[in-house]
């Protein structure tokens, strides 16, 4: 029989007794004696795989069991087992971290704490060029954590003009190795993860949900809708900047303010892209490289601010900075309820072919027939099929004798369609039966097909001024 | 009661209460017919709340109490306890002498 003393953090299991008498002959019977008395007590004398944790100490009488036998120490009935939490705790940082944050910590209103949240959030920066060269060097000295970063390209001597995470030495090496050797050095305190592959629709999403803030740094209109579509659909701010010539603008996008509010995104702003082609990259119209130093330290600032709660971020708020002429404007804007992602009705649940949303993919052609080839054809009682793909009362109100095969219905009719001569597919204008010509190539293989130019309206207010037109 | 420090880390960022300290104190009380309901820690640049280490190291049923000493003057002291769900809570205290 031993005597066990129970520490004052473990005395809730023991009924608030301090003082436990158990019956065993060496410590390790006093500990499953006292667990199987006392259940509730083993996840804080064991650990997963049965040892005592390094954070409980027991003693027999006034020695350590580390110093006697271990848990096979012999007990006499006298003997009294204590056992004797560690208590210990510090500063997250170590001390080499505060001497290097230090002077962000002395600043009354930003101190540890918000220290402490830069160390804690993680970060992913899209674009390491012009914008993600200032802001990474400024995040990764300001001590945020983990920071990941997206880039597919390597250094170009052309970048080094405003690319200034980069030397003449990584000419031709990846963007992201780049980086992450020059921020390591600048800060050996902090996780840097890097992505050498394009951000596409089929990596965004699985790259976004490991962070807590985006920085969008890139610079073009597919990769902004995409970034902006992956953090609505994960609910993650959006640092968002961009820069052209002597032009910068920086907002933040969907953010979750205090009171719960989530501010609006780009799609807010423009909820679809301009016309390819009017607005030219910076790789076309050029940018003075102080700009992108400028705007992406701004970035880099929101970032910060969103990071560690500090300030008042700029969400909902969309600054503009003018170069040559120094005016700078902050305009407000405000969530738009038809907004296709985040709006009162969304038609964009997940994320989309976004080279295609803004007119990058040229439209593939078919081949056609127009309405008078297509008369001649029958004239001449030529051997061909003709397709309708419209609705049964489209086909109704006005029809010229073609076998009908709704749209819908068209990849599972297709033993009803001829490989051997010539086909013609028509429907109202000539819209739908392009995309099934489309659909019939590319999945089945069809080599024989043959738009109608205008669809069947213009076949018959040539032919049949008559019929119904609708 | 005043201990020292055993942390084996840098002793101005981590600190640790040697277990026999921890003994003789729980003695000391036991002697005197009362109870050891937690321990006190000062933070040299932090605020009195605790840090993440502070609650990773933390025991249930335990109050900590942290006293905030900025350039060695004192500025605060709060008292915190961990929940059922392991994150402090700040604890209402009254200094009775």
């Amino acid at each position: 029989m031993a005597s066990v003393y129970i520490p004052t953090p473990l005395r809730k299991f023991t009924n608030n007794t301090a003082k436990v008498e158990i019956q065993a002959s060496n410590v390790d019977e006093v500990l499953s004696n006292l667990v199987s008395q006392f259940p509730d007590m083993k996840k804080h004398l064991y650990t997963s795989d049965g040892k005592i944790p390094s954070f409980i100490n027991i003693f027999v009488d006034d020695e350590d069991i580390r110093n006697l036998q271990e848990g096979a120490t012999d007990l006499s009935d006298r003997s009294v087992v204590s056992i004797v939490p560690a208590i210990a705790g510090g500063v997250d940082f170590s001390k080499e971290e505060l001497a290097r944050y230090n002077r962000h910590i002395i600043i009354p209103e930003f101190g540890m704490e918000a220290q402490r949240k830069l160390k804690a959030s993680k970060v992913l920066v899209i674009g390491s060029g012009g914008l993600g060269s200032p802001m990474l060097l400024y995040l990764a000295a300001a001590g945020i954590g983990t920071i990941g970063i997206v880039d597919f390209d390597v250094v170009d001597d052309s970048n080094l003009q405003r690319q200034v995470l980069y030397g003449v030495k990584e000419v031709g090496t990846p963007k992201v190795e780049s980086a992450k050797k020059r921020l390591t050095e600048l800060n050996p305190h902090i996780t840097i993860k890097t992505y050498n592959e394009m951000f596409t629709s089929a990596n965004a999403l699985d790259i976004v949900k490991e962070y807590d803030i985006v920085a969008d740094g890139t610079d073009n209109f597919q990769t902004r809708y995409l970034v902006n579509d992956a953090c609505v659909l994960l609910g993650k701010p959006n640092v968002y900047a961009s820069i052209f010539q002597f032009e910068g603008q920086v907002s933040v996008f969907n953010y979750l303010d205090e009171n719960g509010e989530r501010g609006p995104n780009y799609r807010d702003l423009y909820a679809y892209p301009p016309p390819p082609g009017l607005v030219p990259s910076c790789a076309e119209g050029g940018v003075l490289g102080v700009l992108p130093g400028i705007i992406g330290s701004i970035q880099a600032l929101e970032v910060i601010k969103v990071a560690s709660g500090v300030g008042d971020v700029l969400s909902g708020r969309f600054f503009t900075f003018d170069a040559l002429t120094f005016q700078t404007r902050t305009l407000n804007f405000r969530k738009n309820p038809n907004n296709p992602i985040s709006g009162e009705k969304p038609t964009i649940t997940g994320l989309i072919d976004y080279e295609e949303f803004c007119g990058l993919k040229a439209e593939k052609q078919v081949k056609e027939i127009t309405a008078d080839e297509l008369h001649q054809w029958m004239i001449e009682g030529r051997d061909f099929q003709l397709i309708d793909v419209r609705e049964p009362y489209e086909y109704d109100i006005v029809n010229i004798g073609a076998e009908l095969i709704p749209l819908s219905d068209l990849p599972y009719e297709t033993d009803k369609i001829s490989k051997d001569k010539k086909v013609v597919v028509h429907c109202k204008m000539g819209g739908r039966s392009k995309k099934g010509i489309m659909e019939l190539e590319a999945k089945f293989g069809f080599d024989n097909l043959y738009n109608l130019k205008g669809g069947v309206i213009e076949y018959v207010s040539n032919y049949d001024p008559e019929a119904s037109i609708y | 009661m005043p201990v020292s420090n055993v942390s084996p880390d840098c002793k101005e960022v981590r600190f640790e209460i040697a277990s026999r300290d921890f003994l003789v104190a729980e003695r000391l009380a036991e002697k005197d017919n009362l109870e050891l309901t937690g321990i006190y820690h000062t933070h040299l640049i932090d605020s009195a709340y605790p840090s993440e280490t502070d609650r990773m190291s933390a025991f249930p049923n335990f109050s900590y109490l942290i006293i905030s000493l900025p350039n060695l003057r004192f500025s605060e002291m709060r008292f915190w306890r961990l929940n059922s769900n392991n994150q402090f809570e700040e604890e209402v205290f009254e200094i009775l002498n």
